[in-house]
């Protein structure tokens, strides 16, 4: 068994490593070259340049190499980084590997060529048809986090009930009472990307509306129920659309996240108003402003369905 | 404590050099970058991304010695 990582500044002598692979007990050989394209996210580029850090690079390429060639019981691998400025064709990065089997030989093969991506320290700089130079991030993925741009955290909860109303009931109506438009509660929703909750009275309400849906919490409603000594109020007495359990809302504030596969982007605290001791008594209103039990408002990203959680399901 | 800090990828364009000697109190990489950050607006979050020592990589709470070569790696894009 041998292992050979090198960085070149020249071509990649691609013909000299390849014979290194021969080996009599090899059935199988697979070799990658990744070359240089001529555009990368749309953009038409024009040349490129790999800056790396030498010393760190060879020992990463070579613990890659070494940890694969282990993992997979191949029995030759050999990769070779260029740094420097390339043109388009050029080959970048080479790696062959050599196994008894096609099977191992073609898993070591990727696994080498992915983690080379990743975690070995050369820096890729595009420099575009207009002159315009850019340092990029792996498979596109941002320079600054490593991270698919639309790569935001779960919201780590779960949603026990989804309430949607008609029109509104508190809004608006200082001074004139409520109005009593009732609401449901559903199973599911279809959540429009910018414009909100389908058939809730804010969906398509303004553009770029902060609360096109509200999260509350269930802990919120249970600490109402025993102060308040009402052990039977609804959840659905604050108007808020989407009771959620087990997770701290206010932690949420500015940030995105994706809760069922939609994307939200949480705004703000949904600020309790005075209706609140109408709604359930006097002092909800001071009780719900303390601590975020407001709920929190959030724009939605992206489509599709929110589902309640069974309650069949068990998990 | 003296060192030196090397810049790669986009941090060597934001700090406008590759490599600089400095004199320093900061007792840790964390701590270290955190002044940097500050003083030349870097813009990285310290766990976006790796740090290494005299040429081999380490945590960021890891403890700086005189004459270390600190190395800001910013996400690697080989291939």
């Amino acid at each position: 068994m041998s292992i050979r990582f090198s960085l070149v500044h020249e071509a990649i002598g691609i013909a000299s490593l390849a014979a290194e692979l021969d080996n009599p007990s090899a059935g199988a050989v697979v070799t990658f070259e990744g070359r240089v394209r001529n555009h990368n996210a749309g953009e038409a580029v024009s040349h490129l340049e790999y800056q790396a850090y030498p010393a760190l690079a060879l020992a990463t390429g070579q613990r890659i190499l070494e940890e694969e060639v282990a993992r997979h019981g191949v029995l030759e691998a050999r990769a070779s980084h260029r740094t420097g400025p390339l043109a388009i064709g050029d080959v970048a990065v080479w790696v062959g590997v050599a196994s008894a089997h096609r099977g191992p030989a073609f898993d070591a093969a990727r696994e080498i060529m992915e983690r080379l991506k990743y975690e070995l320290p050369v820096w890729k700089k595009e420099t575009y048809a207009d002159g315009r130079t850019e340092w990029v991030g792996p498979d596109n993925k941002s320079a600054e986090t490593g991270r698919a741009e639309d790569d935001i955290p779960d919201l780590p909860t779960e949603l026990l009930e989804i309430w949607v109303s008609d029109g509104n009931d508190y809004r608006g109506r200082h001074e004139k009472g409520r109005l009593n438009h009732g609401i449901r509660g559903v199973s599911e929703i279809e959540c429009i990307a910018g414009m909100g909750l389908k058939g809730d009275r804010y969906f398509g309400y303004k553009p770029d509306f902060k609360g096109q849906a509200t999260f509350f919490e269930e802990e919120t409603v249970q600490a109402l129920r025993d102060q308040f000594d009402m052990p039977d109020l609804s959840s659905s007495l604050f108007r808020r659309n989407l009771i959620v359990r087990g997770i701290n809302l206010s932690e949420w504030v500015g940030k995105k996240f994706r809760f069922q596969g939609i994307g939200f982007e949480a705004t703000e605290e949904c600020k309790p108003c005075y209706w609140m001791d109408e709604a359930v008594g006097p002092g909800a209103e001071e009780f719900l402003k303390a601590n975020f039990r407001g709920g929190l408002r959030a724009k939605i990203l992206s489509d599709g369905f929110l589902r309640v959680k069974s309650r069949n399901s068990g998990g | 404590m003296n060192l030196t800090v090397c810049y790669f990828g986009l941090l060597a364009g934001r700090r406008g050099l590759a490599e600089e000697k400095l004199a320093v109190s900061a007792t840790t990489p964390a701590l270290l970058y955190q002044e940097l950050d500050a003083r030349h607006q870097l813009g990285l979050a310290i766990s976006d991304f790796r740090v290494a020592v005299n040429d081999e990589f380490v945590a960021w709470d890891h403890p700086l010695k005189e004459n270390d070569t600190l190395a800001l790696l910013p996400p690697m894009s080989g291939g």
